[in-house]
C-alpha cells in the first residue's frame, strides 16, 4: 500500500527510454503531437511528464508500440525535454533569498533556468548526430555529422558565452555544468560582498556577465546554427517544459507570451498544474494566450467517468502484457461489471440508456436484486415512502411490477435512476433517521467500470491499484477473476492512502498557493455534508453530489480548493476559464474525486445537482457577515 | 566555496569540567525542562560566554500561563547565561563574535558548544551555517553538539496541525546540482508526528527514499515511531530501512557520510530529518559538507511537539572540528573569502559579550 502505491509509476525520474517501454498512445497524446504550441494541464499523476517525455528524441527512437512508426512519421519536430521539479525550484530559490531586490532574483532564476534548457538542448543535438543501435528506430532523426561541426560548436559556445576545451557537445555540456557551479558561487559571493542597499541589478550584471543572456535567443541561435550545418534549415524543434509551474514567474510569463505567436521553427509544449501562479491575476492579460491563438490545450482529467473508461481499458491491457496470469484478458473479465452498471446514465454523461431493452429474465434478476433495498428503505424512511406514493407506488406493498426498471414501465426511468441512491441510503440510514456507524460498504466501488471511475483516468492511480493486486488475489477459475472482496480491499487501500496524503498536504507556498485552511479538513467537511444530505435529509431523487464555490466563502477556502484541484482531489464540472487552467475556482462547480467516495460513503455518480459551498459548510440562510466571522474562526 | 571537511570526531556522555572549554556556549530554552539539562553543566569556567536563546512567548500567553511560567522557571536555574531573543541578525552576531575570538586567539581556532536538545530546527541550521562560514575564512571551529534524550511522552492525540510548508531549512542548505535531470532521493529521519514524513515525501515525489528509525533507551519511542509512520514503512523496501542509535551521532555521521558520497554521483539526495534534533544536526553538517545535498524541514512542526518534556538520564556530547580544504588549485582571486571576512568584520556581535569582556 502507501507511498509505493501512488508512486507506482512516476515518469519523472525514468529515462525516456524506460517511459517508452510500456507507453500506449491515446487521444491526449495524439492531440499533443501536432506541430503547434501546446498546454498540457492536469493534476498530479495525470501523466503530464509521461506524455512530454514521449515526445523527446530518445523516447521516440526507443518506442516499440505497433503505432510507433506512424507517430515517428507524423511527428514534425525534434523534442527537447526540459526537466524541472520542486527540489530544483527550491534550489534556485535558495540562490536568491537573501535580501535581493526582485530584479536580481529574477535574473538569477532566469540564468539557472537558461542553463537547464541549454543542457537539455545540448543532449538532444548530440543525439541527433549519434545513434544507439539498440533502439527500435536508431536512425530516427539521425543526421550525419556535418563537416564543419567544430565551427558549429564554436559558434554555439560563443553565443552562449562558454569557454570550451574541445569542439564537442560533451565539452559544451561540461561548460554548462561548470556554469551552474559558478552561478551558485557567484551569487553567494555577490550577496556576501554587498550590503542589501548595494545589491543592484547593474552591479549583479557586472558581477556575473552571462546573466544578461536570453534563454530564448540562446535556443534560437543554437538550433539555427545546427540546422544550417546539417542542411535542414526548416527543421522544427519543440521545447518540452515539464512542471512549468515551478519555473520562475518571469519565465512563465515570457513563455506564455511566446505561445501567442505562430512559430515555424520553435514550438513550446508546456505541462502545468490546473492552478498556480500562471493562472492567477498576477499574470497580466497580455501574458495570457487566448483560445484563438495557435495553442492546443489538452486537459488530463475527465469530467465524466465514461470518458475515462476507454483510456483505462487501454492502460489495463498494456500493463497486463507482462502479467502471466492476466495477459490478454479484458478488464471486465478480471473484475466483472460494476454492481451498479445497470444504473441509469448520469445526467450530462452518455445519454444512451444503459438498459436499452432488458429482456424478461434480466428484468427479473434486476428486481430480485433491488427490491429488498426498496422495501427496507420504505419501511424505515417516511420521506422515501412519501416519494414512492407521489409516484403512484405503494410503499407498504412493493412488488416486482412496481419497481420494474424497463424504460417502457411507468416509473422505469425513475426506478433505475434512484436504485443506487436507495441502496446507499438504506445501508447507512437508521430507522431514527441518523447515520448508521458501520463498516464502509465497498461493493459499490468494485467491478471494472467502478474501478476505472475511482481512478479518474489518472494513470498513476490506476496503475497503483493494479500493482497492489497480490498474486493470491488472482484466480482464473472464478468469475470475476479477482473477487469482489479483494477488489474492495484494493479500493479501500487506495482511498485510505490518498486520504492520508491529503491530510499532510502543505498549506503554504504549495505550487505558489498559500492558505490557512487545511485541505483535507475542508474536503472532509464537504464530503460529510454531501453524505448527510444523501442519507439523513429528506429523500431526493437527485441529491447534490457537487458544490458550487459561491461568493460567500472566504478566500482561504478558495485557495485550499485550488491546492485540492492540483492534487486531483476535486474535479471540475465546469470548463476551465483560462487557456492555462483555472484562474479562479469561484463560481464554478466541483465534485469530490471518486477516489474519496469510499472515505465519505458516496456513490460514484453525478446527479447534475450542486449546492452552494457556503451552505454546505455553514448551513443555509446565513448572512455574509456572519459567514465571514465564522470562517475566520473555523480553522 | 571551499570544501568543508571535518576531523577529530569524539563522543562522550557528559562534558568534563576539567577538560572541556568553549569560547561560546549556545542553548535554547523553552518551557521544556530538558532544554536546560545540558546547559546546567556548562559552567562559567568552561565557557566564559554563554547564551540562552529563548523560545518566543506567544502574545496570547497570559503572564501566568504554563508556557511563560515554565520558561521562567527554566531560566531561573541557568545562572550566568545571557538570555536573548533569536532575531534575523543573531546568526551574524554569533559569527562575528567567534571570528573576533579566533583573531584574538592568534591561532585561528575557536570552540563552540551547541545544545540542540530543544532547539528549533531552523535555528540550529542557522547557527551551523554560521560556523561553516567561519571555516570558509580558514578558522577552524571545534564544535560540540549536546543532546539530552527526553523521557518518553506519548504522541499527542490531538489532531495534528497540517504541514505548513515543506522547504529547505536554510537557503544555503537547498542543495546545488550540476545535473537538474538527476533523480531525487530522500533520506527520511522518522519522528513520531503522524503522517508528517509521509506528506513531505509525497510532496517531493522522489524516485526512491530511505528511512532512518531512531532507537534509544526510551524504547517506547521506537514503537510509536513505527505506529505513526506505518503507511510509509509499509511502502518501503526493507533494505531501505535503517535503525540508528540516537545516542551515537558519531556513528550516524560516519555511516551517512559514506552513503551520501555514493549517492551524489548520480542522484540529488535530500534529507528530511524529522525526529531527534541530534540526528537533524548531523544531517545539516553533512548538507554543509556536500553542497549538492539539501536539508528540508516542515515548518509548523514545532507546534505539534508536546511541551514540558522531561529530560532522561541519557545524553551525548558529539565533538568535531570544522575546517575548509581546497580540493582544486586555489583560485586566483580569494574574493569569496574576502567577502565573508568583510561580512564578519562589519558585523557587530551586538548583545553577545566580546571575548575581552570576560
Amino acid at each position: 500500500m502507501t507511498v509505493s502505491f501512488f508512486e507506482a509509476f512516476n515518469a519523472r525520474d525514468l529515462q525516456p527510454v524506460r517511459v517508452a517501454e510500456s507507453f500506449v498512445p491515446y487521444d491526449k497524446f495524439q492531440a499533443l503531437t501536432g506541430p503547434s504550441h501546446s498546454l498540457l494541464i492536469g493534476p498530479r499523476g495525470s501523466g503530464k511528464t509521461t506524455l512530454l517525455k514521449m515526445l523527446s528524441l530518445e523516447a521516440m527512437r526507443a518506442w516499440t508500440h505497433a503505432k510507433a512508426d506512424d507517430y515517428r512519421q507524423k511527428l514534425d519536430f525534434t523534442g527537447v525535454f526540459v526537466p524541472a521539479d520542486i527540489t530544483w525550484k527550491e534550489m534556485v530559490d535558495g540562490l536568491t533569498k537573501r535580501d535581493l531586490p526582485e530584479d536580481c532574483r529574477d535574473a538569477l532564476g532566469q540564468a539557472a533556468f537558461c542553463v537547464n534548457v541549454l543542457l537539455a538542448l545540448t543532449e538532444t543535438m548530440a543525439s541527433r548526430l549519434g545513434a544507439d543501435a539498440s533502439c527500435a528506430a536508431p536512425t530516427y532523426r539521425l543526421v550525419p555529422e556535418p563537416k564543419d561541426i567544430d565551427q558549429v560548436i564554436g559558434d554555439i559556445a560563443q553565443s552562449w558565452r562558454l569557454k570550451i576545451t574541445s569542439f564537442s557537445f560533451a565539452a559544451i555540456r561540461r561548460a554548462l555544468r561548470q556554469r551552474l557551479d559558478d552561478l551558485y558561487e557567484s551569487s553567494n559571493r555577490f550577496q556576501f560582498t554587498y550590503e542589501p542597499a548595494g545589491r543592484t541589478i547593474k552591479g549583479l550584471y557586472e558581477f556575473i556577465p552571462y546573466l544578461s543572456l536570453d534563454v530564448f535567443q540562446c535556443v534560437e541561435s543554437a538550433v539555427n546554427a545546427f540546422d544550417d550545418a546539417i542542411g535542414f534549415k526548416n527543421d522544427r524543434w519543440a521545447i518540452l517544459f515539464d512542471e512549468f509551474e515551478v519555473v520562475p514567474l518571469s519565465i512563465q510569463r515570457r513563455v506564455l507570451m511566446k505561445l501567442r505567436a505562430t512559430s515555424r521553427k520553435i514550438i513550446y509544449k508546456v505541462a502545468l498544474a490546473p492552478c498556480g501562479p500562471h493562472t492567477t491575476s498576477a499574470l497580466d492579460s497580455f501574458a495570457r494566450p487566448s483560445e484563438g491563438d495557435d495553442v492546443v490545450t489538452i486537459e488530463l482529467w475527465y469530467r465524466n467517468k465514461a470518458d475515462a473508461l476507454s483510456f483505462c481499458q487501454d492502460l489495463f491491457l498494456s500493463k497486463m502484457e507482462t502479467n502471466p496470469h492476466l495477459r490478454g484478458m479484458s478488464p471486465e473479465k478480471v473484475f466483472g461489471p460494476s454492481s451498479f452498471s445497470e444504473d441509469a446514465p448520469n445526467p450530462g454523461e452518455d445519454n444512451a440508456p444503459l438498459l436499452p431493452g432488458l429482456e424478461g429474465n434480466e428484468v427479473a434478476s434486476w428486481v430480485a436484486r433491488w427490491l429488498p433495498q426498496f422495501e427496507q428503505l420504505a419501511t424505515k424512511d417516511q420521506t422515501f415512502a412519501k416519494f414512492l406514493r407521489e409516484k403512484g407506488l405503494n410503499p407498504d406493498n412493493l412488488d416486482s411490477s412496481q419497481i420494474d426498471p424497463s424504460p417502457s414501465a411507468p416509473n422505469g426511468n425513475t426506478i433505475r435512476k434512484i436504485a443506487q441512491l436507495v441502496a446507499f441510503r438504506n445501508t447507512y440510514r437508521a430507522a431514527d433517521g441518523k447515520k448508521v456507524g458501520r463498516k464502509p460498504w465497498l461493493i459499490p466501488y468494485t467491478g471494472w467500470d467502478a474501478l476505472a471511475a475511482v481512478s479518474e483516468g489518472n494513470p498513476r492511480w490506476l496503475i497503483g491499484m493494479l500493482k497492489s493486486l497480490d498474486s493470491n488475489m488472482i484466480n482464473v477459475r472464478t468469475d470475476p477473476i479477482v473477487s469482489r472482496s479483494d477488489q474492495s480491499e484494493v479500493v479501500a487501500r487506495a482511498a485510505m492512502t490518498f486520504t492520508e496524503k491529503l491530510k499532510t498536504v502543505a498549506t503554504e507556498e504549495n505550487t505558489g498557493i498559500s492558505t490557512n485552511v487545511p485541505v483535507f479538513e475542508l474536503l472532509s467537511r464537504i464530503g460529510e455534508a454531501l453524505g448527510d444530505i444523501l442519507i439523513k435529509g429528506n429523500f431526493l431523487s437527485d441529491p447534490p453530489m457537487s458544490f458550487e464555490v459561491d461568493s460567500a466563502v472566504a478566500e482561504d477556502i478558495v485557495d485550499s480548493l485550488r491546492i485540492a484541484l492540483n492534487f486531483g482531489a476535486i474535479v471540475s464540472d465546469d470548463p476551465r476559464d483560462h487557456v492555462a487552467g483555472f484562474s479562479s475556482v469561484r463560481g464554478k462547480s466541483f465534485r469530490l474525486a471518486y477516489m474519496l467516495a469510499p472515505q465519505f460513503n458516496l456513490p460514484l455518480r453525478s446527479t447534475g445537482r450542486s449546492r452552494k459551498l457556503s451552505s454546505l459548510l455553514f448551513g443555509k440562510h446565513r448572512s455574509t457577515a456572519t459567514l465571514t466571522d465564522e470562517q475566520g474562526s473555523l480553522w | 566555496m571551499k570544501q568543508l571537511a571535518v576531523r577529530g570526531l569524539e563522543q562522550r556522555a557528559r562534558l568534563d569540567s576539567g577538560v572541556d572549554t568553549f569560547d561560546l556556549a549556545i542553548g535554547y530554552v523553552n518551557d521544556d525542562e530538558r532544554s536546560i539539562e545540558n546547559l546546567r553543566a556548562v559552567s562559567a569556567e568552561m565557557a566564559p560566554t554563554r547564551i540562552a536563546y529563548l523560545a518566543k512567548i506567544s502574545p496570547s500567553d497570559a503572564p501566568e500561563s504554563d508556557s511563560r511560567f515554565g520558561r521562567e522557571e527554566c531560566l531561573d536555574s541557568l545562572h550566568g547565561f545571557r538570555c536573548l531573543e533569536w532575531t534575523e541578525t543573531s546568526g551574524r552576531e554569533v559569527a562575528a563574535f567567534l571570528y573576533d575570538a579566533a583573531i584574538k586567539s592568534g591561532d585561528s581556532k575557536v570552540s563552540c558548544y551547541l545544545d540542540v536538545s530543544a532547539m528549533p530546527r531552523s535555528l540550529a541550521a542557522s547557527i551551523l551555517v554560521t560556523l561553516r562560514l567561519l571555516a570558509e575564512v580558514n578558522i577552524e571551529v571545534r564544535l560540540t553538539l549536546g543532546y539530552c534524550l527526553a523521557e518518553y511522552t506519548a504522541p499527542s492525540q490531538a489532531a495534528m496541525p497540517p504541514n505548513r510548508r515543506v522547504s529547505p531549512v536554510h537557503d544555503l542548505l537547498a542543495g546545488w546540482t550540476q545535473d537538474p535531470s538527476s533523480p531525487v532521493q530522500v533520506l527520511v529521519g522518522l519522528g513520531y508526528e503522524r503522517g508528517k514524513a509521509l506528506g513531505a515525501v509525497e510532496y517531493l515525489q522522489p524516485s526512491d527514499w530511505r528511512l532512518f528509525l531512531p532507537e534509544s533507551p526510551e524504547e517506547r519511542f521506537f514503537t510509536d515511531v513505527q505506529t505513526q509512520n506505518a503507511e510509509l514503512l509499509e511502502g518501503t523496501k526493507d533494505a531501505h530501512k535503517f535503525e540508528y542509535n540516537v545516542l551515537d551521532p558519531a556513528f550516524q555521521f560516519v555511516t551517512m557520510h559514506s552513503m551520501i558520497r555514493a549517492m551524489i554521483v548520480d542522484t540529488r539526495p535530500v534529507f528530511l530529518p524529522f525526529g531527534p534534533k541530534i540526528f537533524f544536526a548531523v544531517c545539516v553538517l553533512l548538507g554543509l559538507m556536500f553542497p549538492s545535498v539539501a536539508v528540508w524541514h516542515v515548518s509548523g512542526e514545532e507546534q505539534a511537539m508536546p511541551s514540558k518534556r522531561k529530560p532522561s538520564e541519557h545524553r551525548v556530547q558529539f565533538s568535531l572540528s570544522l575546517l575548509c580544504v581546497e580540493l582544486d588549485e586555489p583560485k586566483d582571486d580569494n574574493s569569496f573569502t574576502s567577502a565573508i571576512k568583510h561580512f564578519l568584520t562589519v558585523s557587530s556581535h551586538g548583545n553577545i559579550h566580546s571575548p575581552s569582556d570576560g
